[in-house]
């Protein structure tokens, strides 16, 4: 990440202090700082709300025990002793709410799933097979019908605004099959 | 339809909470702190990620270079939807007024928006929970994932049209 990170702000720099002026990278700079501080307070807004909600789910022994329920569904990409009992309530709701396509709960779910595999986790620097397949299923799309891309297609005028849907589900699981695949064969090397 | 879920699943949350004698209101409020603290820890790792996608998208850097034929308007938005979903919508949108949403790239656009994440910056946040650095093998995997999505949304496109 530090790599990534330190690349694009060396070749931004350089690139426009040589081609254009220097002022824009202060400029630029000045603007994504104002508009991260905005973007935090919508993101802070939803998360909080979200973050309360699922702390009364999790304490409700019915629907925590649906929710273990729907992980069966997924065990198959885990490794049994990495998942507590806890992990697998959070991994089942956070499945369950990027397939509805409510992103900010599936961030609150997300964010205590990988704290739950932590506490699982041998080596605490290091990630577990179970935490590198929960991230990279988060690094996936799984929405179930793109709401946003529709109406964005209807609001300029797109003759048929729904004929994404297929395409975009199809994309979506290739995607996913791809990198997960792709994790699995990197792993053997990795270990 | 599919606005009820939302709602409906609030419901069911409230409703089985006051079924099983739960004190829901305290515990909303509880989960509530938590989510605080979540967003105090993840905000400097969203403000790393917002500098440089802005620095990318006002510096045009993208709109310079071209790969394999993919030039100006899809690249930008290739290399930009892994770091940022909100610069991302913004080329989309910017796709859809000067070329239109029913084009090749107009349908490349929507359907490679619609079915990748922001691959960069969910692998951030969630391995800033645990403070993990070495991160090289799930951002190889994500990122091929994408490869393969927008692989797959140039196939798919070309069959539709």
């Amino acid at each position: 990440m530090s790599f990534i990170w330190s690349t694009f702000l060396i070749i931004c720099i350089v690139f426009s202090c040589i081609f254009l002026s220097p002022q824009v990278v202060v400029e630029s700079i000045s603007n994504s700082s104002k508009g991260a501080i905005e973007n935090i307070f919508v993101i802070a807004s939803m998360l909080i709300f979200w973050s309360g909600m699922f702390n009364i789910l999790s304490n409700c022994s019915f629907l925590s025990k649906f929710a273990k329920k729907v992980y069966n569904f997924f065990s198959f990409l885990f490794k049994k002793e990495e998942v507590s009992e806890k992990a697998k309530e959070y991994i089942s709701l956070n499945i369950i709410s990027n397939l509805m396509g409510v992103g900010n709960a599936a961030t609150v779910n997300s964010l205590k799933g990988i704290e739950e595999l932590q506490k699982n986790n041998r080596d605490k620097k290091k990630l577990n097979r179970s935490m590198a397949t929960f991230i990279v299923l988060n690094t996936a799309s799984m929405q179930i019908i793109p709401t946003s891309m529709i109406s964005l297609r209807t609001l300029y005028n797109s003759q048929n605004p729904s004929e994404i849907i297929l395409p975009v589900i199809s994309v979506s699981v290739i995607s996913l099959i791809v990198a997960l695949i792709s994790l699995r064969i990197m792993w053997r090397y990795y270990e | 339809m599919s606005n009820y879920i939302v709602p409906l699943f609030i419901l069911i949350i409230i409703i089985v909470g006051i079924f099983e004698r739960r004190n829901v209101y305290s515990l909303f409020i509880e989960g509530a702190k938590e989510g605080l603290k979540t967003v105090y820890n993840i905000f400097p790792y969203i403000f790393a990620i917002t500098i440089i996608s802005g620095l990318i998208n006002d510096t045009k850097i993208l709109e310079n270079i071209s790969i394999f034929g993919i030039t100006g308007n899809l690249l930008p938005l290739i290399l930009m939807k892994p770091l940022s979903g909100g610069a991302s919508t913004s080329i989309v949108v910017d796709i859809f007024k000067n070329i239109g949403p029913d084009t090749f790239i107009g349908l490349v656009a929507s359907i490679l928006m619609a079915s990748t994440e922001t691959t960069l910056y969910v692998i951030s946040i969630l391995s800033s929970k645990v403070k993990i650095k070495d991160l090289k093998i799930v951002i190889i995997a994500g990122l091929i994932g994408d490869l393969a999505a927008v692989i797959s949304t140039i196939i798919i496109v070309n069959f539709m049209l």
